[in-house]
């Protein structure tokens, strides 16, 4: 067992990410406290961001971990990054606490669906690494401004569509496609496709 | 009984985005969830719009949470059991379980579980039952402890006949696990035989479950003693897909939470432990989730029973909460 502590991960280092999770579905605790350094300051800044509250942002990283130790057997190397795998659960998991924290007559649905990263194939994963906040954030703000406000208030706010145009006036078909077409810009944005591969929607329009 | 929303391919794919941020309506997110379930393939542009999401989560700059949390996580984490290791039997599996993949069915646009007419009674009574004995109940229970379990069949029977399914779940999961070697199978006989003790504790809450169409072999009990955390015992389980899991839900004033993933021998039989005894829980019910498990049902659940009243949960049990 080695320690992790120097905070220097050599590159070629044996124990990738998906690695760590692998491991900690062996029941390797040790492999989550790997995760842990790499991966709670991250955790903890989308947590803040979308509780505002430090109990609640440390609850859910407690709580998000707990998840990732549960089902990290269930943890599928083809679908998900790890990344995107920890991630995503950490969203929801924020997204439930500020849902739960809300008088009950506005809770908008006691059901969210699942991580839709579980879900479907991760294509994101490889050029996941190789990205760095700086050009995300810059390509948010290629968006146009409604865009951002739509995506900004579902993502980081925890609004449902019916809240979100209930907050900017818009109605719902539009609060829908703002949202479509922002995620789509960014998709693109963020591959650097030339355009070509524009997704198709299944069966056309 | 509730209005069935039937989503095209096109609402479908207009509600994606707003899908894979988690800010659909339970109904909607239902809806699509199970529509893809149904056609993947016809929405190859839902897994690059799943995708982007990560990347808003790395446009927030990392923010060093404070110390302490670390040692509270790994201490979380030290106490929490992995649910999910899939039970593999030494044995060569009993051919009678259904092992055919269960396909995930449409969902409705409510969590409505589909209820029997007749409700179970409140808490079905077992007077007579002969449960296991104390000193052997918290002892691992051997092969041999369960055959002598066994050759008190026919009381047993008899005695249970206002509860027939539970008799046939017991006696038909020893059967399995008597056909069959192994420390995971003592270990399972253990479970069984303890859900079987609490079942016969006065007081014990018991529901009666069976599986919809998609798995109408399956049959089992939740059973909640007075004085600790439940069990369900079914048999018959179908074997779903690596990429899914059977995952149990309590439900109570309407709200289902989570009661763990299960875990199916490839026998059919499943043991789940450690069931909390949420107040107020009226419906056991199963569902089969995506890999991992859910936060909430995302279909209509596969296998129900019902407690004919609101579980109680007793002051001494909640006492011992910490």
């Amino acid at each position: 067992m080695t320690f992790a502590a120097s905070g220097v991960v050599p590159s070629g280092s044996p124990s990738s990410d998906e690695d760590l999770l692998v491991a900690a579905g062996h029941g390797d605790q040790s492999a989550i406290g790997q995760l842990y350094d790499r991966f709670s300051g991250q955790m903890y800044g989308l947590a803040m961001r979308i509780t505002q509250d430090a109990s609640l942002a440390q609850d859910v990283v407690q709580e998000a971990f707990v998840g990732i130790w549960r089902n990290a057997a269930r943890f599928d190397t083809g679908r998900a990054s790890a990344r995107t795998w920890i991630m995503s659960i950490t969203h929801n998991r924020s997204i439930d606490a500020i849902r739960r924290r809300r008088p009950a007559q506005e809770l908008p649905d006691p059901e969210l669906p699942p991580p839709a990263a579980l879900t479907s194939p991760d294509i994101w994963g490889e050029v996941a690494g190789r990205m760095d906040a700086t050009r995300v954030r810059a390509a948010v703000l290629t968006l146009s401004p409604v865009q951002r406000e739509a995506i900004s208030l579902a993502y980081f706010g925890g609004l449902t569509q019916q809240e979100i145009a209930d907050r900017t006036g818009a109605p719902l078909g539009t609060v829908k496609s703002r949202v479509r077409l922002g995620l789509m810009a960014l998709k693109d944005q963020l591959a650097g496709t030339d355009g070509a591969e524009d997704a198709p929607s299944g069966g056309g329009p | 009984m509730t209005d069935r929303l039937r989503l095209s391919c096109s609402d479908v794919d207009d509600l994606g985005a707003l899908y894979v941020l988690d800010a659909l309506g339970a109904a909607e997110a239902a809806e699509v969830a199970a529509h893809l379930a149904e056609h993947p393939e016809r929405h190859p542009s839902f897994a690059e719009l799943a995708g982007v999401t990560p990347f808003l989560a790395e446009s927030i700059d990392p923010v060093a949470p404070p110390p302490d949390l670390r040692a509270r996580v790994m201490g979380a984490v030290a106490a929490t059991p992995q649910a999910v290791r899939p039970i593999t039997p030494a044995a060569p599996p009993a051919p009678a379980a259904v092992l055919a993949p269960v396909p995930l069915p449409p969902a409705a646009p409510t969590w409505a579980p589909p209820m029997g007419e007749e409700p179970a009674p409140s808490y079905v009574a077992l007077p007579g039952w002969t449960p296991v004995p104390e000193q052997d109940r918290e002892a691992p229970v051997s092969i041999d402890a369960a055959r002598a379990g066994r050759a008190r069949r026919s009381p047993l029977a008899a005695l249970l006949a206002a509860a027939a399914v539970l008799a046939i779940v017991v006696l038909g999961g020893w059967n399995v696990l008597l056909q069959q070697q192994g420390a995971e199978n003592d270990r399972r006989m253990a479970l069984l035989t303890a859900a079987v003790a609490a079942a016969g504790q006065p007081g014990a809450a018991v529901a009666p479950m069976t599986g919809s169409e998609l798995a109408d072999g399956a049959a089992g009990y939740a059973v909640f003693p007075p004085d600790g955390t439940g069990y369900i015992v079914l048999t018959g389980l179908p074997a779903v897909g690596a990429d899914r899991t059977w995952q149990a839900w309590t439900l109570a004033d309407g709200q289902p939470a989570s009661a763990g993933l299960v875990s199916v021998g490839s026998d059919g039989l499943a043991v789940l432990e450690g069931v909390a005894p949420i107040p107020g829980t009226t419906v056991v019910a199963l569902t089969v989730e995506p890999a991992g498990g859910s936060d909430a049902p995302t279909m209509t659940p596969v296998v129900v029973g019902q407690l004919g009243a609101p579980l109680a949960v007793s002051g001494s049990l909640l006492a011992l909460v910490p």
